[in-house]
């Protein structure tokens, strides 16, 4: 009862698909109609043709009936398969486009998930499925087959009633023992299914690291080539052989299957000779009957066979259905005018992972103004990142609120709410787009804006000099004519994404980690001269960066230890800013001495 | 001839990398070629046998014997299915793996290019195990069914024969026109479904994640994947209607075949000179006749393909070998001295100078630190010393030979790097740290302790056979970006090479491990030579010596001292560091 169930929403979830590949194309869909129709007309062109000429050889009738009976057949052939094959060339194309807009109609879905449900391990695993299984045009072709091979097997079905209806239910008795061998054998690849893809899983992620090119320089430098090719037979091995099990097992039982077919065979050739030797059957009948049974059984097992792959599939139709009916609109929101001036409370804000219930942020209360630019400092793991990534709404807090202006920033639409945000992050990367779309994240964008900000980080001369200006491509991935730039270029090009953006929010996270001293700081000072207006956080292990903020916030285990201006911490005998200030500086201090004398 | 040469390269190289798949595709085929057989003769004799009202014993006798053919090849077939199944699994990896292998071996500069990542694709995709197994099993098995079809369709008459062969021929033609259009339409598909693979990966990839959900990216995706979409439909469409005259051509033929066999053999067997399971098997033999000749085609001009590429294959192979000025027998001694005789650099394709004239001397044990500002030229330095790109002119030597002259794997053992971008794999820390070293208990203890590790490796469920995220084990634990640099540090340190080069080593660090590390580093690096990269000013005056870039030149070169008081570059960036630590002079707005 339990597998009717489950197959009765895999065939609901397959509907939902072809239901949304219609509206995404519908043309895609529609050019089935004629495929299946050529289709199954080609499958009775020779069955009915050739027992017409052999029946009217046995019977003598007049040789130029017979000719004129050859020609029309092989004209009716040339034609109908003139015909498919326009179809089909025009099917494939319509299968290539549907499959694309699919895969971008998930992306789109992907991209408006929330932050907190990609991180989480079900997510990715359902996300390398998706890039694995089946594509939905896959799906529809499976479907075409399938309404095909029904309507082939309905007209096989007439033919083979008028031999004996006993052999139908011979046939249908043969392909009930092969329905029921298809079942169990989709039982056994949900056993197997998971320990294979793991083991498959770890293969590819070898095959894939040896073709990135990030990972090519380790590889090279540290001479692993040995040492990858070694993991890679072990886990080759551990693939065959776990697939090798799973085909034995497999093999058992189609046993079954086979023999069944074999008896199937030989009761048939039986029955038609009995026919024919004691009723006078005509030879044409003959051959007819035996071509219309094993079309009928191909038919069949085709059937079965698609309707298994579909069924296969049904989990993943069902999380593809899940990620396209998630309801990533937004509740509880209304439209609201952001003012210039904001003011940003964080209420008591507490924060755990939501599948760990260890405490990442333990009771925060920060107050953030336009004006005024901010510090968090702390350990690696303290929970700094934390704080901003709740603060651009990839979280939501645990318990507490974050406020806007005393509206809870929850209800504030998403898209306004994006607008006031400009974040560089510690692992930001750049696309292997064009300088002018990393930086303004649009199709268009004016060269003059563009130089401005590019300008104000230093870069606008390199690019003026590349040949094809902000048009160059980041990295060699896409274009062969793109240019890789150096980390500290890198971090300045997504410095000019925030500038661009002009946001009243400017978060961020390390953005001098790659910057020499002295670029360091003009930036700084340019940072600052520009956020002067605007709410600004920064995190920075420099502390000496602190300096240029107006006030700084320390953060220890998840909770705010220190709170004030630099002046005011930095005077806090044994504290915490202040010993870490004192470490950092303590190597400038000793060689200051040098530096004098 | 050379195409004969390049067939046996091919048939070496694949033999070599997957014996088994040949004898698994031949018994494959050679049971699929005797299954047909018995199709296509044995009805013949059971309807005879009914016409000429034979006894009714010796039809069922017959029939038996037809069933027990079929079960017999069933069996065989059932058998050797596993087998064969995970022949042809084991030869995919197995190739892909060679080719893999290949490509590591092969030099950075090369590797990273797009060029030679297409030629790579296309070569893999077609001299591969399958392509060569494919054409011998088809050359037997097809090779036998062709001639027993022929000899029975030529006792029939041999113009049928004869037409059927034109047919075929005919249809050869067409078909190698259809694979010369698929060969040249092939790589514009390709970097098209490249591209749109790199544009939906780029948008959804859990890396990017964070930057997409702050940024308005829709209208850039859309752009992007518009123009990918309908040059897909455009180049779709043109190949298409190629595609469709050309298998018009064949569909036409094969009509008038059909018309020829049918009525001949009707007109035969009408006139009572054939019988009539002789009809039924004519009609049979002239399908698996073709069938059997396109097999052996199809086998002659896939393999025509892949030949083509088998030069591309030896260039790659080549690429991924040592050159012959190498000399295999030298062996890494101390002391060590690296020097740069006359540097340039620049990228290839690209005119511009990234390195000029560049004359250093690392000797042996020193200690030396890299600055400059951004693009100076300073990681383009650290990639020339790693052999991840030749000079453009000039030389690196090391004591006394050409760099390039080292075997790779000697040269690779001797230096220890942590690049600005390092790379950790998704296994366990051990295999992050050790690598491809042997496992020596104690030391890979002292080396975490030494990188500032032990409370973090101590807090993990499994230790040290944790994994460093959840690509492979669920219990792995997420590692954050402080601790996975301390992690690619205690990498270089437990290889233990004798030149160590650290690349903004403490970027990602809070100042307290940055510190705790700052101390390990003179115990870990000892009497090693040393090269750091960093802005930090405070890591560089601990070294023996700075040596200051400056567009692609050497512009200041000393001691700390020295250069301190040359009052230059270098001194000038040191005060500018200093002073906010010390007095925060420079920065008068605050007070």
């Amino acid at each position: 009862m339990k597998k009717g169930k489950k197959s009765l929403s895999s065939v609901i979830n397959a509907w939902f698909l072809i239901r949304r590949a219609y509206q995404l194309n519908p043309g895609g869909v529609l050019i089935k109609i004629p495929i299946i129709a050529l289709q199954v007309v080609q499958k009775f062109i020779p069955l009915l043709f050739v027992r017409e000429i052999l029946n009217k050889i046995q019977l003598h009738t007049d040789m130029r009936l017979i000719l004129y009976l050859v020609g029309a057949y092989g004209l009716c052939t040339l034609f109908f398969s003139l015909l498919k094959e326009w179809f089909v060339n025009l099917d494939n194309r319509q299968n290539e486009h549907t499959s694309r807009l699919m895969s971008i109609d998930i992306t789109e879905r992907i991209i408006k998930l929330p932050y907190s449900e990609v991180e989480a391990p079900q997510t990715r695993t359902f996300l390398q499925m998706i890039e694995k299984n089946m594509d939905v045009s896959d799906l529809l072709t499976l479907v075409a087959d399938l309404i095909m091979q029904f309507i082939t097997l309905g007209g096989l079905v007439g033919i083979i009633c008028v031999l004996h209806p006993v052999i139908l239910g011979l046939i249908l008795l043969v392909l009930f023992i092969r329905s029921v061998v298809k079942e169990i054998t989709r039982e056994l690849w949900n056993k197997w299914r998971v320990p294979i893809n793991d083991r498959y899983r770890k293969v590819n992620y070898l095959l894939t690291v040896l073709q990135d090119a990030a990972y090519g320089k380790e590889i090279r430098i540290n001479g692993l080539q040995g040492w990858m090719s070694q993991k890679m037979s072990q886990s080759e091995e551990e693939y065959i052989n776990i697939m090798r099990n799973y085909n034995k097992q497999l093999q058992k039982r189609n046993i079954f299957v086979e023999a069944s077919l074999v008896i199937q065979e030989l009761l048939i050739y039986l029955l038609l000779a009995y026919r024919t030797f004691f009723h006078g059957m005509l030879i044409g009948d003959f051959s007819l009957y035996i071509s219309g049974i094993s079309s009928f059984s191909s038919a069949f097992s085709s059937i079965i066979d698609a309707s298994s792959n579909i069924l296969k599939a049904g989990d993943f139709f069902a999380l593809y259905r899940e990620l396209l009916e998630k309801d990533v609109n937004e509740t509880n929101v209304r439209e609201i005018q952001i003012p210039s001036e904001i003011t940003i409370k964080f209420d008591h804000v507490s924060f755990h992972y939501p599948s760990n219930e260890k405490i990442i942020l333990d009771d925060i209360c920060l107050e953030l103004k336009t004006g005024k630019s901010f510090s968090i400092v702390g350990m690696n793991g303290a929970g700094k990142t934390t704080i901003v990534k709740l603060l651009c709404r990839l979280y939501k807090p645990s318990s507490g609120v974050i406020y806007l202006n005393g509206i809870d920033i929850s209800s504030i639409p998403l898209a306004v709410y994006k607008k006031m945000l400009g974040v560089v992050f510690q692992d930001y990367k750049l696309f292997a787009f064009s300088v002018a779309e990393n930086i303004s994240l649009s199709p268009e964008s004016d060269s003059n804006d563009l130089y401005a900000v590019l300008d104000k980080c230093g870069l606008g001369k390199k690019i003026k000099q590349l040949p094809a200006g902000l048009n160059t491509s980041i990295g060699k991935i896409i274009d062969n004519n793109g240019v890789n730039f150096s980390g500290g270029e890198s971090q300045r090009i997504e410095l000019c994404r925030v500038l661009y953006k002009d946001p009243a929010i400017v978060i961020l996270d390390e953005p001098t980690a790659s910057l020499d001293p002295v670029n360091e700081y003009e930036l700084y000072k340019m940072m600052y001269e520009y956020t002067k207006d605007k709410c600004s956080v920064f995190i920075s292990h420099r502390l000496a960066s602190t300096r240029f903020t107006d006030e700084i916030v320390v953060i220890e285990n998840g909770k705010i230890a220190e709170h004030g201006t630099f002046d005011e911490l930095i005077k806090i005998e044994y504290g915490i800013f202040k010993e870490m200030f004192d470490r950092q500086s303590s190597v400038y201090l000793r060689s200051k001495e040098t530096y004098k004398s | 001839m050379r195409k004969a040469k390049e067939l046996y390269l091919l048939f070496k190289l694949t033999w070599k990398i997957c014996p088994y798949l040949y004898f698994s595709t031949l018994l494959d085929s050679l049971l699929s070629v005797a299954q047909t057989l018995i199709y296509v003769f044995m009805p013949k004799y059971i309807i005879d046998a009914l016409v000429t009202d034979k006894e009714w014993a010796e039809i069922l006798l017959i029939i038996t014997v037809y069933i027990g053919l079929i079960a017999t090849v069933k069996i065989i077939n059932l058998l050797t299915r596993p087998w064969v199944n995970s022949c042809t699994n084991r030869s995919d990896i197995d190739t892909i793996s060679h080719y893999m292998g290949l490509s590591a071996h092969t030099q950075y500069s090369i590797f990273e290019t797009a060029e030679y990542r297409n030629n790579f694709e296309s070569v893999m995709s077609m001299v591969r195990g399958r392509t060569a197994a494919d054409f011998c099993a088809a050359i037997v098995s097809a090779g036998v069914s062709l001639l027993i079809y022929a000899v029975y369709i030529a006792s029939l008459n041999p113009i049928i024969l004869l037409i059927v062969l034109l047919a075929i021929v005919s249809n050869t033609v067409v078909k190698m026109q259809l694979n010369r259009l698929e060969e040249k339409t092939i790589p514009d598909l390709k970097r098209n479904s490249r591209e749109f693979s790199y544009i939906n990966d780029t948008f959804s990839s859990f890396d990017n994640a964070k930057e997409v959900r702050i940024n308005q990216c829709d209208e850039l995706f859309n752009k992007k994947y518009n123009e990918n979409i309908w040059e897909r439909w455009k180049l779709n469409t043109s190949y298409g209607r190629k595609k469709f005259l050309l298998n018009m051509c064949m569909h036409i033929a094969d009509a008038i075949q059909l018309v020829s066999v049918y009525g001949y053999a009707g007109y035969m067997t009408w006139n009572g000179i054939i019988s009539f399971g002789s009809f039924t098997a004519y009609a049979a033999s002239v399908i698996n006749f073709s069938n059997a000749f396109s097999k052996v085609i199809n086998a002659i001009l896939n393999v025509d393909l892949a030949v083509r590429f088998v030069p591309r294959y030896c260039e790659i192979k080549t690429l991924a070998q040592e050159s012959d000025s190498v000399d295999m027998s030298w062996r890494a001694g101390r002391p060590l001295e690296i020097k740069f005789e006359n540097v340039s650099f620049c990228y290839p394709d690209t005119s511009q100078m990234v390195l000029e004239n560049i004359n250093l001397t690392i000797s042996d044990g020193c200690k030396l630190a890299i600055v400059g500002e951004n693009g100076a030229g300073k990681t383009t330095f650290i990639k020339l010393l790693c052999r991840l790109y030749s000079p453009t002119s000039g030389q690196i030597t090391l004591n006394g030979i050409n760099i390039e002259n080292i075997p790779r794997e000697i040269y690779a053992g001797l230096l220890s790097v942590v690049f600005q971008d390092y790379k950790l794999f998704s296994f366990d820390v051990v295999d992050n740290i050790v690598l491809n070293s042997k496992l020596e208990e104690e030391k890979l203890a002292d080396v975490i302790g030494k990188s500032d590790l032990r409370s973090k490796i101590d807090s993990l469920p499994n230790g040290i056979h944790t994994y460093i995220n959840r690509e492979f084990d669920e219990h792995g634990v997420e590692f954050s970006g402080g601790e996975m640099q301390k992690l690619a540090l205690a990498r270089a340190y437990y290889k233990g090479s004798p030149i160590v080069i650290l690349d903004e080593p403490t970027a990602a660090l809070d100042p307290k491990s940055e510190l705790t590390l700052y101390e390990h580093f003179q115990s870990i690096i000892n009497d090693k030579s040393a090269i750091f990269i960093s802005h930090r000013l405070a890591s560089t005056a601990f070294c023996d010596r700075i040596v200051v870039f400056s567009a692609g030149q050497i512009v200041e070169l000393g001691t700390h001292k020295e250069l301190l008081d040359l009052n230059g570059i270098y001194a000038n960036m040191w005060k500018v560091q200093a002073e906010l630590y010390t007095r925060g002079e420079i920065y008068d707005e605050k007070g």
